[in-house]
């Protein structure tokens, strides 16, 4: 069994000094990693990174992390990426990594992921250029998470990191206007296309915590207005087997 | 451009026509997302009557210290008094209880 701790939008600000750690600590006695699910920052500044790396440099278990948008508004992301890292915090946004825990392999795919919205209710890739950047941007990180899962192949338990939403489940709470902004079922569809055992996402501060993917994999909204708490802790079982239906949706036709 | 009799142009709004309450909203939704005091996009804002009504969660103290003045700051710039409410509350940052298991 591993146990994984998550969280997102924290939104770490030069105010934040000495208000988030006192929540991450014991978080070593309580799991075995801990995933962050983005807007770790309020503007996006290295300096505000740099306060979010610090307040966790006591926290001793592995530290992995994406970007929200959040993390992208000052345009600084190399720079935010690299207050992160040098505290400790590894980023991996577009890109996975495996470790080893409670002795099992842990497999977590990242991607920021991006709008575009739900069944019945998407924008596409469609007339003005700047619809069809909006559009294909999310396409292209569906397609880049689907292949980091498919990836990891050699693990124990497969996650998905992500800032936005693959599921409308999980937004429940938000209003329904802003639901294109605020995630994508391309995001669920590649998930389920590579399969995994848990999607963890943030971004709906106004949502809900518990969901599942079309094909059958348990999602959960970690923003920290949802979970009321520092963090969550979920443990997945370390047999290998994927979640029912996941991985039988056949590969995304882009 | 053509005018009235009392010099207006025909559809134009008088002067005196105070913002209308759904451009209050959308223009305080944006200040208190770009003002870095609060920096929260999802904040909900309402005008009911005589009274504009801030609700959602914020990351600290300070930052909900700073809903009324920036709100205050930005009804000042559209010219609309309004008696500002804040309801937002601090996001509970403590330990969690207990764990979830996944299946």
């Amino acid at each position: 069994m591993i146990r994984i701790a998550a969280v997102g939008d924290v939104h770490a600000g030069l105010d934040s000094q000495r208000q988030i750690a006192p929540g991450f600590e014991g978080i070593g006695e309580r799991a075995d990693v801990l995933l962050l699910a983005g807007d770790l920052t309020r503007c996006g500044t290295p300096e505000e990174a740099k306060v979010f790396a610090d307040e966790l440099a006591e926290v001793a278990i592995p530290k992995l992390a994406i970007l929200g948008n959040h993390d992208h508004h000052d345009e600084r992301v190399d720079e935010v990426i690299a207050a992160l890292t040098e505290g400790g915090i590894e980023v991996i946004d577009g890109t996975n990594k495996v470790l080893e825990v409670a002795g099992a392999r842990l497999g977590v795919a990242g991607a920021k992921g991006f709008g575009g919205g739900f069944a019945g209710a998407c924008g596409s890739a469609f007339g003005e250029p700047e619809m069809k950047a909006f559009a294909r941007h999310t396409m292209e990180l569906s397609d880049r998470l689907e292949d980091s899962l498919r990836d990891l192949d050699d693990v124990d338990v497969r996650v998905a990191l992500l800032h936005y939403s693959p599921i409308p489940e999980t937004l429940v709470g938000e209003r329904l206007e802003i639901y294109p902004f605020l995630g994508s079922y391309l995001l669920a569809e590649a998930v389920d296309a590579a399969g995994a055992h848990l999607v963890l996402h943030g971004h709906a501060h106004a949502g809900t915590e518990h969901g599942v993917t079309p094909g059958g994999v348990p999602v959960r909204n970690v923003a920290q207005p949802v979970i009321g708490a520092a963090y969550r802790v979920y443990t997945v079982a370390t047999d290998g087997s994927l979640p029912m239906h996941s991985a039988t949706v056949p590969p995304h036709p882009h | 451009m053509t005018r009235g009799q009392d010099g207006t142009v025909p559809g134009a709004a008088p002067a005196a026509t105070p913002v209308p309450d759904e451009y209050v909203i959308g223009h305080i939704e944006e200040a208190l997302g770009q003002d870095g005091r609060v920096g929260e996009r999802g904040l909900h804002v309402e005008v009911r009557g005589t009274t504009l009504l801030v609700d959602g969660t914020v990351a600290n103290a300070a930052r909900k210290a700073a809903v009324v003045p920036v709100v205050e700051a930005a009804l000042g710039e559209l010219d609309r008094q309004l008696v500002v409410r804040d309801e937002t509350v601090v996001a509970n940052a403590a330990p969690p209880v207990g764990m979830e298991e996944v299946r």
